[in-house]
């Protein structure tokens, strides 16, 4: 059984605890940091928080241990270099590492060179100052993400998880759910659309 | 100006990673000469961002620093973080994901270097890939004023104008706009009648023609 499927059935593990958004805007912010002034130890909080992180999200994805290992320093490399990219307003330091940490993970796969990808991102423009109105936009945007995937119901929650974490396909998950193909479409739909709602009422 | 965009079920497995390539390139050669689906695009990204942050990890997996190693690695090989580079063509050319696609699949650097085989009248069609159903991936080259005979799919088909124009059930889709065909809809677009038109079309199964007296 892949692990997508086992981590569904315990997707309590992943579920996020309120208040994340504060560490979401300081791990932003280590990122400013980084793109402006190549602050080594803004580096370092990131890889600490990260970097077992996507160890898991490597495996999660089918890779080796060993391999996943590799693949972390990579993408940490690739943070380093990309930093100059990463604009405050548009996107949170997670969000901007998962993208890198995809981009990566389908080289691997792939084994085949999508450098440009990177910057048809719209999350990976070249950045312009963030106002500190535009910050706290960003702040409570994430606080009401954040809090809106923690209050989905679990089969909900165990969804979105497969989906964008594990990488699966709607088919595969509901073929491993023993599910139909519409109750995977209509919770995913469900899912996005309370996390939109609650962003929306956030702005 | 492009204003139709991709629905979440592509949007959210673009994001993940999950698509299979021809798919992919369809959605990242949207992202590149359309904005219309980037605040969406955004909404996922920012869904993955918070479920990989949210991860929790065993205690054992923990990296407390990084080696010094890595601060070798990253130092000496981009001495330093990099500049910004260029934004993709928002103009009129091919996406350069397209363009890297075409070339690896097929060894064209242009449009005009593809394997243009006509199938209905004042359209022509370049197969990039295939499925064990037949065609998956292919570009269509249509003359300005031509007319799809009407066509279902077996399965959901994506279409991403690249160039022109044409209109379907009332709709007028222009560069950068995708449409969605439902496996159960059938439908016969007409292509504007000033302009060729290049469309990247994307589905599982290939295209039904209803109407077998009109294909060449």
């Amino acid at each position: 059984m892949p692990q997508g499927v086992r981590s569904g059935q315990n997707s309590n593990r992943d579920r996020l605890q309120f208040g994340d958004a504060e560490r979401t805007a300081a791990q932003s912010a280590a990122l400013e940091r980084l793109r402006d002034t190549q602050d080594r130890l803004a580096f370092e909080e990131l890889y600490v928080y990260f970097a077992p992180r996507l160890i898991v999200f490597f495996e999660r994805r089918g890779l080796e241990s060993r391999r996943s290992q590799e693949i972390m320093q990579d993408v940490m490399a690739k943070i380093w270099e990309k930093a100059p990219l990463f604009d405050a307003r548009k996107s949170s330091a997670p969000t901007w590492i998962f993208t890198l940490a995809r981009n990566q993970l389908i080289d691997v796969i792939r084994k085949e060179k999508r450098s440009e990808i990177d910057f048809t991102d719209p999350a990976l423009t070249p950045h312009e100052p963030a106002s500190p109105d535009q910050a706290l936009q960003r702040k409570e945007r994430e606080l009401a993400l954040q809090n809106a995937i923690a209050s989905l119901p679990e089969d909900q929650a165990i969804v979105l998880t497969a989906i964008y974490v594990d990488g699966m396909k709607q088919a595969v998950l509901a073929d491993k759910l023993g599910v139909p193909l519409n109750t995977i479409k209509s919770r995913l739909r469900l899912a996005l659309k309370k996390i939109r709602a609650s962003m929306e009422v956030s702005q | 100006m492009s204003k139709y965009g991709l629905p979440d079920h592509l949007l959210s497995e673009y994001t993940s990673g999950a698509l299979d390539a021809d798919f992919e390139v369809l959605v990242a050669s949207h992202l590149a000469i359309s904005t219309a689906s980037h605040e969406d695009f955004r909404f996922h990204q920012e869904i993955a961002g918070a479920l990989l942050a949210g991860l929790s990890i065993d205690s054992a997996q923990s990296s407390p620093t990084p080696s010094s190693n890595l601060f070798e690695t990253v130092s000496t090989a981009s001495a330093g973080p990099q500049t910004a580079a260029q934004s993709d063509d928002m103009g009129e050319g091919l996406p350069n994901t397209l363009i890297e696609y075409l070339e690896t699949l097929t060894g064209a650097k242009a449009l005009s270097e593809l394997n243009w085989v006509p199938c209905f009248e004042g359209i022509e069609r370049a197969v990039l890939t295939e499925g064990p159903e037949g065609v998956r991936a292919r570009i269509l080259k249509c003359e300005p004023g031509a007319v799809f005979p009407t066509h279902g799919h077996g399965s959901e088909e994506v279409s991403l104008v690249l160039h022109g124009a044409y209109t379907d059930a009332g709709t007028h889709y222009v560069r950068g706009d995708v449409q969605c065909i439902s496996a159960d809809e059938t439908h016969s677009p007409i292509i504007d009648d000033d302009e060729i038109c290049f469309v990247l079309v994307v589905s599982e199964l290939p295209a039904i023609i209803l109407d077998k007296s009109k294909v060449i």
